[in-house]
This record gives C-alpha cells, sequence and structure tokens, in this order.
C-alpha cells in the first residue's frame, strides 16, 4: 500500500501536474494553434503538388499527409521532452525537480503526454484540413488497427525520449545539436513523404528499428490500403519490442545520464 | 579607412557567429556534422522522385533536375534568411546580448547581415552537397550539365543581397514580437518553398496562390540559377527574368533600409531590446 502510494506520489503526480502546465501553456493563445498548422500545412501543400506535378497516383496524397501529421510527434513527443527539458534547466527548475521527490521519468511522461495531446489536436486539424483541400481519401474500417498502431509507436517514442532527454539534461547546447542532427536522418527513414518499401532492402531493415517508420507505415497500410490486423500483426509485435526495449535502455541511459551530470557539476551549468 | 572598419566589424560579428553555431568544437567534426542534414536533407526529397520511379516507373530526369537543383538552392536562401531573424529571438530571448550587442556594434543593421553572411556560406555549402548527391541519386548525368560559372558566382551573390535584405525586414518585424518572431521566419521560408518554384513551377500552383510568387524575386532567382548551373535547362524571356530579378533586388534593399530604420527608433522608444517572453 505504502509503495503504491509512493509510486502515486513520485511518478504520477508529477506527470500529470507537468502534462497540465504543457497543455495549458501549448494552448494558452489560440493564434498559436493557428500557426502551428498552418506551417506543416504549407510543407505538405508543396509536397503534394509537387507530387501532384509528376503526374503521382492520388494515394500519394495520402501517404504525404499522415507523414506530415505523424512526423510532428517525433518533434514535439520525442524531442519535445528533452527540449523542456533543457530549458527547464535554463531557467532554474530542473534544480528544483531534483531536489524534489519526484522522478525524473514521471517528469518527462507529463511533458510527453502533454507533448502528445498538444501534437494531436494539430495533427488531427492537418489530417481534416488535408482531407478537405487536397481531397485525400482514407479508409475508415480499419481505424482501430492504425489507432493501437499509433498509440504503441507514441509509448516507444516515449521510451526513446528518455534517453535521449538525458543528452539535453547533461550536455545542454550540444545535446540540441545532436537533435537537430537527427532530424533529417529521422525524417528520411520514417518516409515522411513516401513509403519506406521504396528503399532498398538494408534501408528497411534500418528503419525498422525506429518506432516512427513502423508506425508510420502501419498506420499508412490501415488507412490507405484498408489492411487489418492479420497484414499489420507484424507491425504490432515489433512496437511492443521496441517498447520494451527502449522503455529499458531509455531508462538506464537517462540514469547514467544524470549520474554524469551529478559527478562532473553539469545539472546546474546554463548556458552551456 | 571606412571601409577597412567596417570589413573589421564584419568580420568580428562573422567570427561571432562561427564560435556560436559551431559551439567552439573542433572545425572537422563542426564540418562533418554539418554535412548530415543536407545529405539527409536530399535523400528526403530525391525519394519523392524515385519512390514515383519505383512504385509507378514514371522516370523524367529533366523532373529530377529541377526537384534536385530546387531543394539544394533553396538550401543557400533558407539557411541565411532563418539564420538571420533566428539572431533577433537567440540574442534577445536565450542569451539576452541583443541589448549589449545594439550598444557595442555601431549598426545592428550591418551586424544582422554579418551574422546571416555566416548562414549564408553554410547554405551555400549545404547547396553543393545536396546538388552533387541528389543528382547522383536521381541518376542525372551530371557530365551534361555545363555551368556557367561567372552567371552562378553573380547570381549568388543576388541571392544573398536580396534574401539579406528579406530576412532584414522580416528579423525587424520579429522585433515587435517575442511570441511569434519564430513563427514568422518559419512562415517566410515555407511561403518561399511554396511559391518559390523550388519543387515544381509557379504553373503548378493553384491560381489563387499564383500572385504571391510575384512578390518576391526566389522564382526569378531559382529560375536563372538553374539555366546557370545547365545549359540545357531552357528558360523563356531570360532577359526579363535577369531585369525582373534586379528590379526587385533594387527595391528590396531600398525597402529594408527605410524599415529598419524606422523599426530600430520604434525599438529603442519602446524598450523592445530586451522584451523578452521569459522561457
Amino acid at each position: 500500500m505504502r509503495r503504491g502510494r509512493s509510486t502515486w506520489n513520485r511518478f504520477i503526480r508529477p506527470a500529470i501536474g507537468r502534462a497540465y502546465v504543457r497543455i495549458k501553456g501549448g494552448n494558452r493563445e489560440p493564434s498559436w494553434i493557428l500557426w502551428e498548422i498552418i506551417l506543416p500545412m504549407i510543407m505538405i501543400a508543396s509536397v503534394i503538388w509537387a507530387y501532384e506535378n509528376m503526374g503521382a497516383p492520388p494515394i500519394f496524397k495520402g501517404f504525404v499527409i499522415l507523414g506530415g501529421a505523424m512526423m510532428s510527434y517525433w518533434y514535439n513527443v520525442l524531442w519535445g521532452m528533452g527540449r523542456t527539458l533543457y530549458w527547464e534547466k535554463e531557467t532554474g527548475n530542473l534544480e528544483l525537480f531534483l531536489l524534489s521527490d519526484s522522478k525524473l521519468p514521471g517528469l518527462l511522461l507529463g511533458m510527453a503526454l502533454g507533448g502528445m495531446f498538444n501534437t494531436s489536436i494539430r495533427s488531427l486539424a492537418v489530417i481534416l484540413l488535408g482531407v478537405y483541400v487536397f481531397k485525400a481519401q482514407f479508409i475508415l474500417d480499419t481505424v482501430p488497427i492504425a489507432l493501437l498502431i499509433f498509440f504503441l509507436t507514441l509509448v516507444a517514442l516515449y521510451g526513446l525520449g528518455l534517453g535521449l532527454s538525458g543528452l539535453h539534461v547533461v550536455y545542454g547546447r550540444m545535446g540540441v545539436r545532436i537533435n537537430e542532427a537527427l532530424d533529417e536522418p529521422i525524417m528520411f527513414l520514417s518516409g515522411q513523404y513516401y513509403p519506406i518499401t521504396s528503399f532498398p532492402l538494408l534501408l528497411q531493415y534500418i528503419a525498422g528499428l525506429l518506432p516512427l517508420a513502423i508506425g508510420l507505415d502501419g498506420v499508412r497500410r490501415a488507412l490507405l490500403l484498408g489492411e487489418g490486423f492479420n497484414q499489420l500483426y507484424l507491425h504490432v509485435i515489433i512496437l511492443m519490442v521496441l517498447t520494451v526495449v527502449f522503455y529499458l535502455l531509455g531508462l538506464r541511459m537517462l540514469n547514467k545520464l544524470v549520474e554524469i551530470g551529478r559527478r562532473d557539476g553539469r545539472l546546474i551549468l546554463r548556458w552551456l | 579607412m571606412a571601409i577597412v572598419k567596417w570589413f573589421r566589424r564584419f568580420k568580428a560579428a562573422v567570427w561571432l557567429t562561427w564560435k556560436e553555431q559551431s559551439n567552439w568544437t573542433n572545425p572537422i567534426i563542426y564540418a562533418l556534422y554539418t554535412s548530415i542534414t543536407p545529405f539527409f536533407s536530399v535523400l528526403v526529397y530525391a525519394y519523392i522522385y524515385i519512390a514515383i520511379a519505383f512504385l509507378s516507373g514514371l522516370v523524367d530526369l529533366n523532373r529530377a533536375f529541377y526537384l534536385v537543383s530546387g531543394v539544394a538552392l533553396y538550401n543557400f536562401i533558407g539557411s541565411g534568411l532563418y539564420g538571420l531573424i533566428w539572431t533577433v529571438h537567440s540574442e534577445r530571448e536565450h542569451f539576452r546580448t541583443l541589448k549589449y550587442t545594439y550598444l557595442a556594434f555601431p549598426s545592428l543593421h550591418l551586424y544582422l547581415m554579418a551574422r546571416s553572411f555566416y548562414q549564408f556560406i553554410v547554405g551555400l555549402i549545404y547547396t553543393i552537397i545536396m546538388f552533387v548527391v541528389g543528382l547522383y541519386l536521381t541518376g542525372y548525368p551530371v557530365y551534361n550539365l555545363n555551368p556557367d560559372v561567372i552567371e552562378v558566382i553573380i547570381l549568388i551573390i543576388l541571392g544573398y543581397i536580396w534574401s539579406s535584405q528579406l530576412g532584414i525586414m522580416v528579423a525587424g518585424s520579429s522585433i515587435f514580437s517575442s511570441e511569434y518572431g519564430p513563427l514568422i521566419s518559419e512562415a517566410v521560408g515555407g511561403i518561399l518553398f511554396l511559391v518559390g518554384a523550388v519543387l515544381y513551377p509557379v504553373s503548378a500552383l493553384p491560381p489563387f496562390i499564383r500572385p504571391l510568387s510575384n512578390l518576391f524575386p526566389m522564382v526569378e532567382w531559382m529560375e536563372l540559377m538553374r539555366h546557370a548551373l545547365n545549359r540545357n535547362y531552357m528558360v523563356s524571356n531570360i532577359g526579363q527574368l535577369h531585369s525582373m530579378l534586379l528590379l526587385k533586388t533594387i527595391i528590396y534593399v531600398g525597402i529594408a533600409i527605410i524599415y529598419f530604420r524606422i523599426v530600430e527608433k520604434l525599438t529603442r522608444e519602446k524598450g523592445y531590446l530586451e522584451a523578452t517572453l521569459h522561457h
């Protein structure tokens, strides 16, 4: 009983508290939401018109819209956790969190949940606009399997984000630079604007290690090609395995990096 | 002597940007680091073409050249533009040094130009990497290019002038808003990508958006750059494109100088140099 209450106080409550701040902060100004829908739409529109100009089949519109919508989770959930933690460090809040009894993974869960909520509002709007403006067509019968794959992708991203957030805490600006350097390779390997089946086999295997690539491929197959659980069970299994592996590795990496931060006095170091 | 002073100031700001951007790291490591982004960025867009060729069998090397050259050249403009506008945001919000810069450096306009110069150089390196890698990936015969080197250099200088002045205007506007500064920079970059003949010609846009492309010298610059890089790429009314590019560049420089003077005056009056959102 005591253990249960302790977990609640140290893990779940910080998560709820931090998610509330991120949701409230991210949506307090309606015009921000509008901008954050319009800006990705500009890129999505550009790629859709590029495809149209090259005479691509209409199904590519759906590929691009889903790619644009899901890629936001990579930036806002996974790196959102790290970046927010970096800013907490810069503004002096991180030392308060670390001094309190809260667990850091709980705090990061809150950041991830807040990021997921905020991104979902924007991504949903992007998809609806895509349907309305570009007449993209999706198959709705397979929505449940698409949602399952989507959910597993987000959980796996949280696990991966745990470890990568540690980079921001310990290495500060270098962590930000690593984040920036990884953006384009991830965009490419996840197949943001095209199916990963067009990759050579070796690249497909490498992409298979990324939850976003598997998740995006699964959601696309479900919503654009109408594939059900029988065709997509491998996606589900891979994502479940990645979730467990990334969570364990991420937690270990985070603890190790925080330990390094404590040892080298980097946890309260700012502007570096 | 004035010109010597001018260059000394310019060089100091460029050096500062290099140090800040490279985070005081080893230049070789930084060079490797900076080559990751353009390499994968061009893969993302080249695969738009490759995916169609792979799945639908539609192969058109002229379209491959258009797409790859567009994305590569956009990086030159985009990198400089983002870098310039982001300077205001990062110096005021993140490092809170804009007010000290303003006190120490004789001209904020020159300072921003110099800070962006470094970004344009990085953007140029991006462009070269993306162009070569992209053409190789899409199977375009590089030996067919036959570029006019002098024209390419002149156009790069013109591109730097007009886009840095556009950046000055946008950066000036972003001083008035801590909240919307980064969004404004992304929006301008996005609009240039959308209407600037980057991935497709302006004729592929819906008719109601096309007039927007006339506001920027981007289309003329893109088309002339493509022609200068590849003589087989035909453009109609080349003389008109040259004069329009030159005219728009002159207009941009004039408006940017006047606009930034007004902005600077208002900024000092209202105390915006140190107005932060406190992230």
